[in-house]
Formats: C-alpha cells, sequence, structure tokens
C-alpha cells in the first residue's frame, strides 16, 4: 500500500522530467551577443552570424595582409582580445582558437563567460568541421548548411584524381619552411591531384626545405608565400637567382597566406588560384 | 727572422690551409647530397643544369660569405683589442653587431631595402659607425676595460630594445618572424647579388684594418709613447672605426649578428703569434674565417628537422668562452 504512491510519484516525477527536458534545452537561448579573439573564428563567425549579433573581432581581421574579409568589417569593433575589452562588451558567447592564450580563456571562463574554443584545421575535411561547430554553438545551423554546400560545389568543380605520377607541387614561406602531411595546404594539394613534394621526406607538419633540395627536386608548381605587396625579407628569398633559374616563373604561383592561414570559406579561393595558375602554366 | 715571426708564419699557413679546406667542404656540404667532385666533374655543356646551379648560385656565395663575415669578425675583434687594450672588446660586445642589426631592421621594415639594395649594408655601416662614436663619447679615451664593457652593454641593449620596439608594433606576425629569424645570424641562402653588393664595403674595411698594425703595435707602448713615435692617435682612432663600422657593419647587414668570433678568435690565436698586435690583426682575419666555415658547416651536419642557425652556434659556444674570460680576468686583477 505504502509503496504505491512513491512508485506514482516516481513515476510521475520522472515522466515530467522527461516532458520537460526537452523544452528546457529548446528553452535555453542560442547566444546572440557574439565576441570573437582570433582571426580564425574571427573568419567563421563573419560568414555564419548575422552582422547585428557581432559585438567585436580581434583586430588582425581588420589587417588586408592578415585577413580575407578585411573590407567586410567596417563598422564592427576590433579588439586586441584582453579580458578587459570583452567584460565590457558583455558577450554571450567568447570564440577563441585552441590556441589563444589560455589566460585569458582561464579568466574568461572563470568570470562566468562561456567560451567556446575552435581546433586548427589540419585538412580541407576539418574546415567543415568547424563551420558546423560555430554554427551549431551560435544557433545558425542552417546558415551553416547553406555555406557548407556552396563549398561542396566548389570541391566538385575542382576535384581531380591523383596520378601515381602525377604533377609535384610544394610549398614554400619564409624561413624555408614548408607544409608536410597533416597540413591544411597538403591536402588541398593532394585534392588537386598533386604529388606534395614532402612526401619524399616522409614528413608530417611543417618541415624545413631548403633551397637546395627545391632546386634539386624542381618541383612542376612552387606555391609561395605571399603576405604583403610591400617587399620583406620572405621577398628576396624567393627571388633567389637559382630558384628563378631552376623553375620558370609560370610555375611559381604566389598564394596570398591570409587565404589558408585559417580554414574559412576563403580558403577556397586558394584552391582556384592554384587550378588557373596550373592551367595558365601548362599554356 | 725572429722567433715571433717564424710562429706567426707558421700559423698563418696552417690557418690559410683550413680556411681552404673549410672552403671546399662548404662547398662539398648541403641537403642534395652532392660533393665538390660531382661539380669537378661537370662539363662545358652542362653549365646551366641542377648540380651547377647547386654550387655556383647556393652554396658558392654562401661559402664567400662564410668566409667574408669570418674575416671580418676576426679582424674588427682583433684591431678593436688591439686599440682599447682590452680583452673583452669585440663587435658583439661593444654593441656594434646589434645597432648594425637595428638599422638593417628599419631599413627593410621600411620596405626601402627592395627599392634601392644598396641601402642595407650602408644602413648596417650607419649603424655600426653611430655604435663605435657612441662608445667613444660614453667611455671616454683612457676607459677602463670595465667602463667600456659597461658602454657597450648599454649600447647594445639601447639597440635590442629598439628592435623590440620594432617587433612589437609589427603590422602583422609574418613579418615579426621574418625579423626574429634574420637577427639569429645566418648565412644560408643568400644570392650573389647580396654578396657583390656587401663585398666591397667589407674589402675597404678589412685594408684600413689591416694597415693599423703599425699603430696598434706603438700603442702597446702607450698612447704618449706612440704619439711620440709620430701616429696621431686621432687619425688611428678615424681608421679604426670606419674599418670596423665598413667591415662588420655591411657583414651584419647581410648576414645578421654573429657574435663572439672577435672575441674568441684573437683570444685563441694570441699565444701562437705572441703580444703584437699587428701579427695578430692578419692572423685573426683568417682564424675568423676558418671559425665560421666550420661553425657553417657544422650547423649542416648537425642532425636538427630544421637547420641551426649560425648566429646561434656560435653564441653557444661563445658565451661560455666569455664567462672564462672574466673568471681570468678577475684572477689576474
Amino acid at each position: 500500500m505504502d509503496s504505491r504512491p512513491t512508485i506514482t510519484f516516481g513515476v510521475i516525477f520522472i515522466a515530467i522530467s522527461i516532458i520537460s527536458a526537452p523544452p528546457s534545452i529548446a528553452l535555453e537561448a542560442k547566444p546572440k551577443r557574439l565576441v570573437s579573439i582570433n582571426l580564425c573564428t574571427d573568419q567563421l563567425l563573419l560568414t555564419l552570424a548575422p552582422r547585428s549579433q557581432i559585438l567585436a573581432l580581434s583586430h588582425l581581421i581588420g589587417d588586408s595582409n592578415s585577413s580575407p574579409y578585411s573590407d567586410r568589417v567596417k563598422g564592427i569593433p576590433l579588439i586586441q582580445g584582453t579580458v578587459e575589452e570583452i567584460l565590457t562588451l558583455d558577450p554571450d558567447l567568447v570564440l577563441a582558437s585552441d590556441h589563444s592564450n589560455p589566460q585569458t580563456i582561464n579568466l574568461l571562463r572563470r568570470l562566468g563567460f562561456k567560451v567556446q574554443t575552435v581546433p586548427p584545421v589540419n585538412g580541407l575535411r576539418d574546415i567543415e568541421t568547424n563551420i558546423d561547430m560555430v554554427a551549431d554553438a551560435i544557433g545558425q545551423t542552417t546558415r551553416g548548411d547553406q555555406v557548407k554546400d556552396r563549398i561542396r560545389a566548389l570541391l566538385t568543380k575542382y576535384k581531380r584524381q591523383k596520378e601515381a605520377n602525377g604533377p609535384v607541387a610544394a610549398t614554400i614561406w619564409a624561413n624555408n619552411l614548408s607544409a608536410g602531411k597533416g597540413t591544411l595546404q597538403h591536402s588541398i594539394i593532394s585534392f588537386l591531384g598533386f604529388q606534395n613534394l614532402s612526401e619524399n621526406f616522409n614528413v608530417t607538419g611543417l618541415y624545413s626545405l631548403p633551397l637546395e633540395v627545391l632546386v634539386q627536386k624542381k618541383p612542376d608548381l612552387l606555391l609561395v608565400s605571399h603576405y604583403t605587396d610591400a617587399p620583406s625579407l620572405s621577398n628576396a628569398i624567393f627571388s633567389h637567382p637559382a630558384l628563378k633559374k631552376a623553375l620558370s616563373a609560370e610555375k611559381i604561383i604566389k598564394i596570398p597566406d591570409k587565404l589558408w592561414l585559417c580554414g574559412s570559406p576563403a580558403t577556397y579561393d586558394a584552391l582556384e588560384l592554384i587550378v588557373k595558375g596550373w592551367r595558365g602554366g601548362k599554356r | 727572422m725572429s722567433k715571433n715571426e717564424y710562429c706567426f708564419l707558421k700559423t698563418q699557413s696552417v690557418l690559410g690551409v683550413l680556411v681552404f679546406v673549410f672552403f671546399l667542404l662548404s662547398l662539398s656540404l648541403g641537403p642534395s647530397n652532392l660533393t665538390i667532385l660531382d661539380f669537378w666533374s661537370l662539363g662545358e655543356t652542362e653549365k646551366n643544369n641542377t648540380s651547377w646551379l647547386i654550387f655556383f648560385e647556393i652554396r658558392l656565395p654562401r661559402a664567400i660569405l662564410g668566409l667574408a663575415v669570418g674575416l671580418s669578425l676576426g679582424l674588427a675583434g682583433a684591431a678593436l683589442q688591439g686599440y682599447l687594450r682590452n680583452p673583452l672588446a669585440e663587435p658583439g660586445i661593444i654593441g656594434v653587431s646589434t645597432s648594425a642589426s637595428l638599422f638593417t631592421v628599419i631599413i627593410f621594415y621600411s620596405g626601402l631595402g627592395a627599392g634601392f639594395a644598396l641601402l642595407m649594408p650602408l644602413a648596417g655601416i650607419l649603424g655600426a659607425t653611430s655604435a663605435v662614436l657612441v662608445l667613444q663619447s660614453l667611455a671616454g679615451r683612457k676607459a677602463s676595460t670595465l667602463t667600456v664593457v659597461l658602454a657597450g652593454v648599454a649600447i647594445s641593449s639601447f639597440s635590442g630594445a629598439l628592435i623590440s620596439l620594432a617587433l612589437n608594433f609589427s603590422p602583422n606576425p609574418f613579418a615579426t618572424y621574418e625579423i626574429v629569424f634574420w637577427l639569429l645570424g645566418s648565412v644560408a641562402d643568400r644570392g650573389h647579388d647580396q654578396v657583390a653588393i656587401a663585398l666591397p664595403f667589407m674589402a675597404v674595411g678589412w685594408a684600413l684594418l689591416l694597415c693599423l698594425g703599425n699603430p696598434l703595435d706603438a700603442l702597446t707602448l702607450g698612447e704618449e709613447e706612440a704619439t711620440s713615435l709620430g701616429y696621431k692617435l686621432s687619425r688611428v682612432r678615424t681608421q679604426l672605426i670606419f674599418g670596423t663600422a665598413l667591415a662588420v657593419g655591411s657583414a651584419t647587414s647581410i648576414a645578421g649578428t654573429i657574435g663572439f668570433v672577435g672575441l674568441v678568435v684573437p683570444h685563441l690565436l694570441r699565444p701562437f703569434v705572441g703580444n703584437r698586435p699587428k701579427l695578430l690583426l692578419s692572423t685573426s682575419a683568417l682564424g675568423g674565417a676558418a671559425l665560421v666555415l666550420a661553425a657553417d658547416i657544422a650547423v649542416r651536419l648537425l642532425p636538427f628537422k630544421q637547420e641551426l642557425k649560425l648566429g646561434v652556434l656560435t653564441a653557444l659556444i661563445g658565451a661560455p668562452f666569455f664567462l672564462l674570460l672574466i673568471i681570468k680576468h678577475r684572477r689576474s686583477v
């Protein structure tokens, strides 16, 4: 006798909690006041969020040498990403990179802010994963799906099958750094049907590619870093006489660093540059 | 022939052979596994193929630059130690290299260097000259060893602070990254054009410094004695300042900061030639060339994923040596 009401109450309680659980999640409003403190999350936020919800982005997004979207940020406050700045903005969600200053992120969390960190991309696929992650966090999944559809259309357009003895491509940045396996650049090169020169050395991540090796291996396509039209030391290295003599000018394509420094919808412009440059060089 | 001069000739020939051997080794070493023998067997028709490019356009300028930078640093170190009669004087320690770096950084940072390539060595020379002039006015002519080193440290820190300032205000992360790596010092992947621009300046610097032999010898007797022997101290000083600035300034403008060579080399070689600044000058020049070439060979042999920078290696060897000298100096006082 005594146990009945208990069971009944128990059943009712469970039922209530099951019924009420979904509304309680749905009621938890998606963040509307958004701040990003990293160049890469800035780009995703600009693509996915309504402008009216973006309270501030990091200062680098306004720099035309580092950011592909520098012309789209007029009117959005750009911040250095300090806790003090964020406090005064009082956002619902702060977007940061996994590599953002851990002190800043810890302090923000301690102060009760919601911080979503986004990992760096190591391949083309990661771009879509990150789009999903940010779209989900800000409640813009429909918009996210639209962006991904556009991306997939581009991918179908550029995809080329990799051949065993296909053309070889290599990337080079300042200080002779080049992209090996497990990098966004490697993934793009492979996707476009090229062998990455780094496959000769079986290296993962960024590695140092001496000029001498580059001249000896003579890749069919060299993608050189380009971050500013102003003269720089890196430009001096790329105009080294040995490189000029070993590779004809049409084999060298300048890829603005801002396109693939982060994985974002702008990255697909780099694919277009490579495909166009390759076709142009073959003429 | 005195015993000193015999020793001098012997040391000079040994060092000459060393420089020659290291120069050939430097041409033979690289990631592409080509040696000097492959180079030798190239026919006339193959003068434009890849091996030729690697030897002529990549390894040759590197070897020439290593030799020239080493020569400049060794020679300037010996001259500065002789003139200041200070065993701790060295282009790096007295701030000449750092301020040459600062001026060069400002030039390529502002983008002027690319429009007018000659500006890079000129900036280095200007930086080096101002460092020596400031050192002179800070420390005064009859300064003690300690004062000169202190003044040098002050100049070096100030130039370092200004370089940090430039890095701090760097417009984007790539520029910062480039400057930081350039500052570490290296002779890798420089082209003939860069070497050709700096080499004439260095050569004039070497000539000015090598001609200081007699006055420096006279100076070991004391300033008044040197004056009575007919040497004008102000002229000697001007020659030293411009010689050092031309040699070290233009070397730094191409290779970045390569420290401690000017300190280590004269000390290692002094026992072989006796206390004769004149003999030490040319000996240190060859010794410096041999040391930098050897260090540049070593960075290519060390099994690191990313090549160790030349300036980092010389600093790693040189800094403990500097400490050792200070301890010795303290004991002798």
